[in-house]
């Protein structure tokens, strides 16, 4: 991903990847809706590792209704990702994700992730949840005229607005709002079970994936998050920066499950502990991260 | 020694494919924090001088899921840990498991079912855990 070249490399894994993944999410799509869990080396009753299934039967969505604490991402599918603008590769290169297993041919460069020193994922990287935990809780809780979503990574919350309001047309500008690490968003809902949201105004020092995908402050994300059931969430989030990328493209498709106890739990990232981390641990390690080798 | 498959959200090419263990050791920290808690140690190098050694392993949440808890190690324990050591040479490595004084055997995050994700994006690609 870090040139054209690289990107339709990343597409084709991405594709082969994607038959792997196919196959077991709907092993515990399957073990989720008949209950039983078990599966793939799981002990009985479990969905995924941590994740405890729900009894059968696995009733219907419930209208408009997202409401209660979902784990997750069970699975994700990234991209594939457009080719991307000069301004955009010329982004991306400016960011250096945390090196990979693939990565240690080269000499190992010190990562600038953000979040390697707890800097806020921000929106939607928060989606992945992936630093601290593929358990992680988010909870949906409606309000009468928003929609609050909770993460239990970082114990931050968005606001989804569903008063009519519109989201701001520019930022970053005089006159107009700043820029957010969580953007401005408004939802709403299509049919019995999809929830759209609507954000604008994303602080460009965040990154749209692990890898260190850019994007500028007009970026247009929507995401639509699907009940599929009453146990089982969807979530695709589909990107539109025309800065960076020469088209829109879906960035992710993730999916949850129906958290059994409902408690969401505390999961933070310390600005002491990632640099003890980095500098006792990871940078003698030799993996990048900032510190000396 | 024994190789063992490894996953680490940062890849584990850093460190080396064989266990090294390390008997009857000193706990000084157990840090149990994200993304990595750290178990650190006193051990006795060839010629006899003591090293501070730091290990890794998953992150709390994924450790909880094997029996660990934030007061399974404290400074002062005596412990054997298996580490992967650092093919730099520092004294830091990922652990593998570690057995407590009573025998009680904590292993690592190994055997996660969370299944794999998709390549090219920073996750996936080491295996199913996301550690």
């Amino acid at each position: 991903m870090r040139n054209p070249s690289a990107n339709l490399m990343a597409a084709k894994l991405i594709v082969a990847s994607l038959a792997v993944l196919l196959l077991s999410s709907a092993a515990a799509q399957a073990q989720g809706r008949g209950g039983r869990g078990g599966g793939r080396g799981l002990p009985p009753g479990f969905v995924a590792s941590g994740v405890p299934a729900m009894p059968d039967p696995v009733g219907p969505a419930p209208v408009h209704d997202l409401t209660g604490t979902w784990v997750g991402p069970l699975s994700v599918v990234m991209g594939p990702y457009p080719a991307m603008t000069p301004a955009g590769q010329a982004a991306l290169k400016l960011n250096k994700p945390i090196k990979r297993a693939s990565d240690y041919a080269t000499a190992v460069a010190p990562t600038n992730d953000p979040y390697a020193i707890c800097d806020p994922l921000g929106f939607p990287r928060d989606l992945l949840n992936h630093w601290l935990s593929s358990r992680g809780g988010i909870e949906f809780v409606p309000q009468s005229n928003r929609m609050l979503i909770l993460f239990e990574q970082q114990r931050v919350w968005r606001e989804v607005w569903m008063d009519g309001r519109q989201n701001p047309a520019k930022v970053d500008g005089p006159g107009v709002p700043d820029s957010r690490f969580y953007g401005y968003s408004v939802g709403h809902w299509e049919g019995d079970n999809v929830f759209v949201i609507d954000t604008v105004g994303l602080d460009p020092r965040t990154w749209l994936d692990e890898a260190g995908l850019p994007h500028t402050s007009a970026a247009k994300l929507q995401e639509r998050w699907t009940r599929t059931d009453q146990y089982h969430l969807e979530a695709t989030v589909t990107v539109d920066d025309p800065q960076y990328f020469t088209k829109p493209f879906q960035l992710m498709k993730t999916s949850y499950y129906w958290k059994k106890d409902q408690n969401v739990q505390e999961e933070l990232c310390l600005a002491s502990d990632a640099l003890e981390y980095r500098d006792r641990q990871a940078g003698p390690s030799g993996y990048g991260f900032g510190s000396k080798p | 020694m024994v190789c063992l498959p490894m996953s680490a959200h940062h890849g584990n090419a850093a460190f080396s494919d064989k266990v090294t263990e390390f008997k009857n050791v000193t706990v000084t920290k157990f840090a149990w924090a994200n993304p990595h808690c750290l178990v650190e140690f006193n051990a006795k190098d060839a010629s006899g001088k003591v090293v501070n050694w730091s290990a890794e392993s998953g992150s709390p949440e994924a450790l909880r899921l094997t029996g660990w808890n934030k007061f399974s190690l404290k400074p002062g324990d005596m412990i054997t840990i298996y580490v992967h050591t650092a093919k730099t040479g520092a004294p830091a490595g990922r652990l593998t498991k570690v057995v407590l004084a009573d025998g009680t055997v904590l292993g690592d995050t190994q055997g996660n079912a969370v299944p794999p994700t998709s390549g090219g994006n920073g996750r996936g690609g080491d295996g199913g855990s996301q550690y």
